[in-house]
């Protein structure tokens, strides 16, 4: 490596490290925030109606403590919905996009139709017609996910650069050499910063199809601190509940630093 | 042209026409095995069209094309393997290395992995990428891409290569030092190649035969580039201005 490509690299490190910095000021500030407009509502209102930060991090101890197993069962929950809808919304996604004026054009219209359907009714609908509770929960989610993953990697697919079709054309592959050449990692690219936005929004579903459909995991559990009304494990299992996003937001993070390392962002001064 | 010269291009009396639109007419033109032929024209004189027709992505109008003894659109797999092309714009794959877009080609035409690692780290090295190996196109400069995508093109050894104003968007230093290259390796492996170009002095820099091409595609004229005054002299300035007035004085007319 020449002096001068060690000098970028340098500083490209200093300005990332610069960067984790002020995100991670950022995250205290928004902490801090939180946390003192908690204490106002709790100044400002009765302790069983809103409980202090000390109140709320003893009982998150406690539902730590006591209740991991549904934390845990959430979270294999979660995963396995997350899992199947990627895996299939994947394949639905790319087939889309290879074959796009059959499996296309019949699956974009059905995939629409999926998608406006509100959560609710997918929840309600399910606890009347599903007697298993697991398979009520995942068929929920994946539901849920399976329409937006589809529909990004075919959007990914149908955003192929011609010109580089055009550079691998050059070679006359077969369909299926362009689907593992150009179209898979052109839509998994896709498929990974969608994973951002559908596993929040399949855990926040995931947890209200639990607070409705099931007698076990965190949603659940939420359901009887609400009948008991016992405000402070509420709060507890939210501060849980943001704390497993960001997790798996982070866990994200790191799958596309290390997979999409090809990738130059670029950024605005 | 001597008659034992094996011709690997052939384009015998050829139209196109889009609805109206007449591209391409009445044009006729061999290249011989190992010849370097570049066509010069202003935009519009159908050079893509051209390409098009040898790359197999066009059906003629009227007439033959044949590269290689077949026909690029109705027998287009059997020219797998057999043209090469290099654009104006690398179009590397992003998500693949240096190493990894040389082997594209060889991949395509399933070589074994063995043989598509050892002739792609030849071809980087040749065109002097041999520690960029593992720099995915966005650690490249302009460069060192379209070395990239020159050897990519030239991995598969090819009967034809294809230069589609491959050397226009670089600066005009990187751009004389790819030149040399694209020599030296034509050179080496006899390599037949077609150069589309809007730059006269490149032209006669690459080609052995120039040909000028006006609107509809039909060729103006032909240069043997040994014949006339060698790029960068003084009398090449001279030439080269005529060569523009005829080219301008074909659009104008």
């Amino acid at each position: 490596m020449s002096s001068a490509e060690k000098k970028q690299n340098d500083l490209e490190a200093a300005k990332a490290r610069q960067l984790m910095l002020r995100t991670a000021l950022g995250y205290a500030l928004a902490i801090a925030i939180f946390i003192v407009l908690i204490e106002v509502g709790h100044s400002s209102l009765p302790p069983y109606l809103f409980p202090s930060t000390t109140q709320i991090l003893s009982n998150t101890v406690e539902a730590l403590r006591h209740d991991w197993l549904d934390l845990l069962l959430t979270v294999v929950r979660l995963i396995f919905a997350l899992l199947t809808a990627t895996l299939l919304g994947w394949l639905l996604g790319l087939l889309m996009g290879a074959f796009r004026s059959s499996v296309g054009l019949v699956a974009m219209p059905i995939l629409s139709i999926l998608q406006a359907i509100p959560a609710a009714s997918w929840i309600l609908v399910a606890s009347l017609w599903i007697a298993e509770p697991e398979i009520r929960v995942w068929l929920i989610c994946f539901s849920l996910g399976l329409p937006l993953y589809a529909i990004s990697v075919y959007e990914g697919v149908r955003d192929l650069d011609g010109e580089l079709l055009e550079a691998v054309e050059q070679f006359r592959p077969t369909k299926w050499q362009v689907m593992y050449i150009l179209l898979l990692p052109q839509s998994f690219v896709y498929l990974l910063i969608s994973m951002r936005t559908v596993s929040s929004l399949v855990l926040r579903v995931l947890v209200f199809a639990e607070l409705i459909g099931a007698s076990t995991g965190v949603g659940a559990r939420m359901s009887d601190a609400q009948t008991n009304f016992d405000m402070p494990m509420i709060f507890a299992w939210t501060v849980i509940m943001v704390v497993l996003n960001f997790a798996m937001l982070w866990l994200i993070d790191i799958a596309e630093r290390y997979l999409l390392s090809w990738r130059r962002e670029v950024a605005i001064r | 042209m001597s008659p034992d010269k094996r011709i690997v291009v052939d384009v015998d009396n050829v139209t196109v026409r889009f609805k109206s639109f007449v591209a391409v007419e009445g044009l006729s033109l061999q290249i011989a095995k190992g010849e370097r032929v570049a066509i010069l024209g202003r935009t519009g004189a159908g050079k893509s069209t051209l390409l098009n027709l040898l790359v197999g992505n066009l059906a003629p109008t009227a007439g033959k094309v044949r590269v290689a003894g077949a026909d690029p659109f109705s027998e287009h797999q059997a020219l797998q393997g057999r043209i090469g092309m290099a654009f104006q714009s690398p179009r590397l794959v992003p998500w693949r290395t240096a190493l990894g877009n040389v082997k594209l080609g060889l991949e395509i035409l399933r070589r074994s992995k063995a043989e598509q690692d050892r002739t792609a780290r030849q071809w980087l090295e040749q065109v002097h990428l041999g520690s960029a190996v593992d720099l995915y196109p966005s650690q490249l400069s302009g460069g060192m891409r379209q070395r990239v995508s020159l050897a990519r093109a030239f991995a598969i050894e090819p009967d034809l290569i294809l230069l589609d104003e491959a050397f226009s968007a670089l600066d005009e230093v990187t751009a004389a030092d790819l030149r040399n290259e694209f020599l030296r390796l034509c050179a080496q492996i006899e390599m037949t190649s077609l150069i589309v170009t809007h730059n006269i002095e490149e032209a006669f820099i690459l080609a052995d035969r120039v040909i000028l091409l006006g609107r509809p595609a039909k060729i103006l004229k032909t240069f043997v580039a040994s014949e006339e005054p060698a790029p960068g002299t003084a009398d090449f300035v001279a030439f080269r201005e005529t060569i523009h007035k005829m080219i301008v004085g074909n659009a104008s007319s």
